[in-house]
């Protein structure tokens, strides 16, 4: 522990004077000072000025440091801007008035007060309004469905309008053909038959020449008959409507032997289905695919692939062949491919 | 609010919060860009924002987005405001409108955009204060001093006079 001597001293007066000074150093410190007698009258004159007294001098004219929403302001100007605001009391109000009213220089010092008062421009206008308007999250989305929906409808309508066309253009030249053939022989051989339609493999009722009567003949019928139920078989119809019409001038000749197992041409089965059975004019898809299916070849069993085989078949009539699909050597279906003007794609299916 | 209230603010608000930002910077594009700013942000919490106290939310907004704008370029502004003064007084001014246009340049960007809110807006003392975040009688001392200020610059004017 460090002891009182003369070159520390000042630490432990200061301790001794606050009162601050340790009680076991109390004795160390009073041998100090009866050791050293100077030191003794010096503590003594400190002490006597230890504590200063703070007086009691104040400052003067403390308002003119207080802060308020006047400083500044002369108190005619308050006066105005609070009138101006609506801030005034109504005692207060009228004696404003009464000031103004009967001072010309304070009445010219409220107009400028008056002239303070901003009026917005209202030509000044935000150029971009439309750009900040926002969308709810449905309505964008039954936006861009609405698009896709009549980007659909267009394309569809396209598609059936050019599909229209070209079934027109293929069936003007068939029936030209079969009127010279029909007025030399009165008969439609095998081979006529085959041209008009090119597509048939075989045709059931070849072997038994059909008779036309004459003024059956002469009848130009290319007409699209009126009753046509279901809009979604176009194609289908104004196929079977073509060779509906031979088969109504031909002399009922009974079918002999009818099979359709493995035929790809609704054409002929639409004519067998005619002469089978004259209520139905002609199938439905449903139907075609039901025909299909059900006469299929012998030892071949109703399954997926069948149907399948078959409803691509039918949608490839439908459609021009403008869907086609292929086979691998196993007859599963390896590949299916759409081509028209507007779209081609192909879907490869299994491995070959 | 719904997406209907939020693009009736805009038709009915845009034009007022651009008329006073652009009164507050004097930068067409930078008001645009504030005012798109605002209601982005209302856009974005346009769900938790009540439709009837919208028109708050927009001024208040675009007041924070102008003193940002205004702080970050204050030396600039600075400079304008003390410069200008002087030249204003040796040109010759053709009527009042001129003239205020000219000294609420002048004021403390503060006392400008509460004297903008009340003159143009029409906003309370107590509605001004919640919009700037100031206190009450901050809002007030604010307005006074900026109307006598406008009072004393177009006073010395000879030809309003």
């Amino acid at each position: 522990m460090m002891k009182i001597n003369r070159k520390n001293y000042e630490i432990y007066f200061l301790d001794y004077l606050d009162g601050n000074l340790p009680g076991d150093q109390i004795d160390d410190f009073l041998d100090f000072l009866k050791n050293n007698p100077d030191l003794h009258e010096e503590l003594k004159a400190v002490s006597s000025f230890n504590k200063l007294s703070p007086g009691g001098a104040v400052f003067q004219k403390k308002e003119t440091l207080l802060k308020d929403g006047r400083s500044g302001v002369s108190d005619f100007d308050y006066q105005a801007v609070a009138y101006l605001e609506g801030d005034l009391e109504e005692d207060d109000e009228k004696a404003f008035l009464e000031t103004i009213t009967n001072d010309k220089a304070s009445e010219k010092e409220f107009d400028l007060f008056l002239k303070t008062k901003l009026v917005p421009n209202d030509r000044v206008v935000f150029p971009n309004k439309v750009a900040l308007h926002r969308k709810s999250g449905v309505k964008v989305l039954m936006y861009w469905t609405s698009r896709v929906a009549a980007g659909l409808i267009l394309l569809f309508g396209l598609w059936a309008v050019w599909n229209h066309q070209s079934n027109n253009v293929e069936s003007q030249p068939n029936i030209v053909q079969k009127q010279p053939q029909n007025d030399d022989n009165q008969t439609t051989p095998q081979k006529n038959r085959e041209i008009i339609q090119p597509k048939t493999e075989k045709l059931v009722d070849a072997q038994t020449p059909d008779k036309l009567s004459p003024v059956q003949q002469k009848q130009p019928v290319l007409s699209t008959p009126a009753a046509i139920e279901k809009p979604g078989l176009v194609a289908l119809k104004e196929r079977l409507e073509e060779r509906e019409v031979a088969p109504r001038k031909i002399v009922p000749v009974p079918v002999q032997s009818v099979s359709l197992a493995g035929e790809s041409s609704d054409v002929q089965f639409a004519m067998n289905k005619t002469s089978e059975k004259q209520t139905d004019k002609y199938l439905t898809v449903n139907g075609l695919l039901a025909e299909k299916v059900w006469h299929q070849k012998q030892g071949e069993s109703v399954s997926l692939s069948r149907v399948l085989t078959a409803g691509l078949e039918a949608v490839s009539s439908v459609s021009n062949d403008r869907l086609k699909y292929e086979t691998n050597p196993k007859g599963k279906i390896s590949e299916i491919s759409l081509n028209t003007r507007l779209l081609a794609f192909s879907i490869p299916l299994k491995k070959r | 609010m719904t997406s209907e209230d939020y693009n009736n603010a805009v038709d009915l608000h845009a034009d007022g919060v651009f008329r006073f930002v652009l009164k507050n910077i004097r930068d067409e594009d930078r008001a645009h860009d504030i005012v798109q700013d605002s209601f982005e942000k209302l856009w974005i919490h346009h769900r938790e924002v009540d439709a009837a106290k919208v028109k708050s939310y927009l001024f208040s907004t675009a007041y924070h987005r102008t003193i940002d704008v205004l702080r970050k370029d204050q030396k600039q502004h600075f400079l304008e405001e003390h410069q200008l003064p002087d030249d204003g007084h040796t040109q010759q001014y053709s009527d009042v409108e001129e003239v205020l246009n000219q000294a609420i340049q002048l004021l403390p960007s503060d006392q400008r955009s509460v004297l903008l809110l009340r003159d143009f807006e029409g906003y309370s003392y107590k509605e001004i204060s919640e919009l700037t975040a100031l206190s009450e009688a901050q809002v007030k001392v604010y307005i006074y001093r900026a109307r006598v200020f406008l009072k004393n610059y177009i006073g010395k004017l000879d030809v309003l006079v």
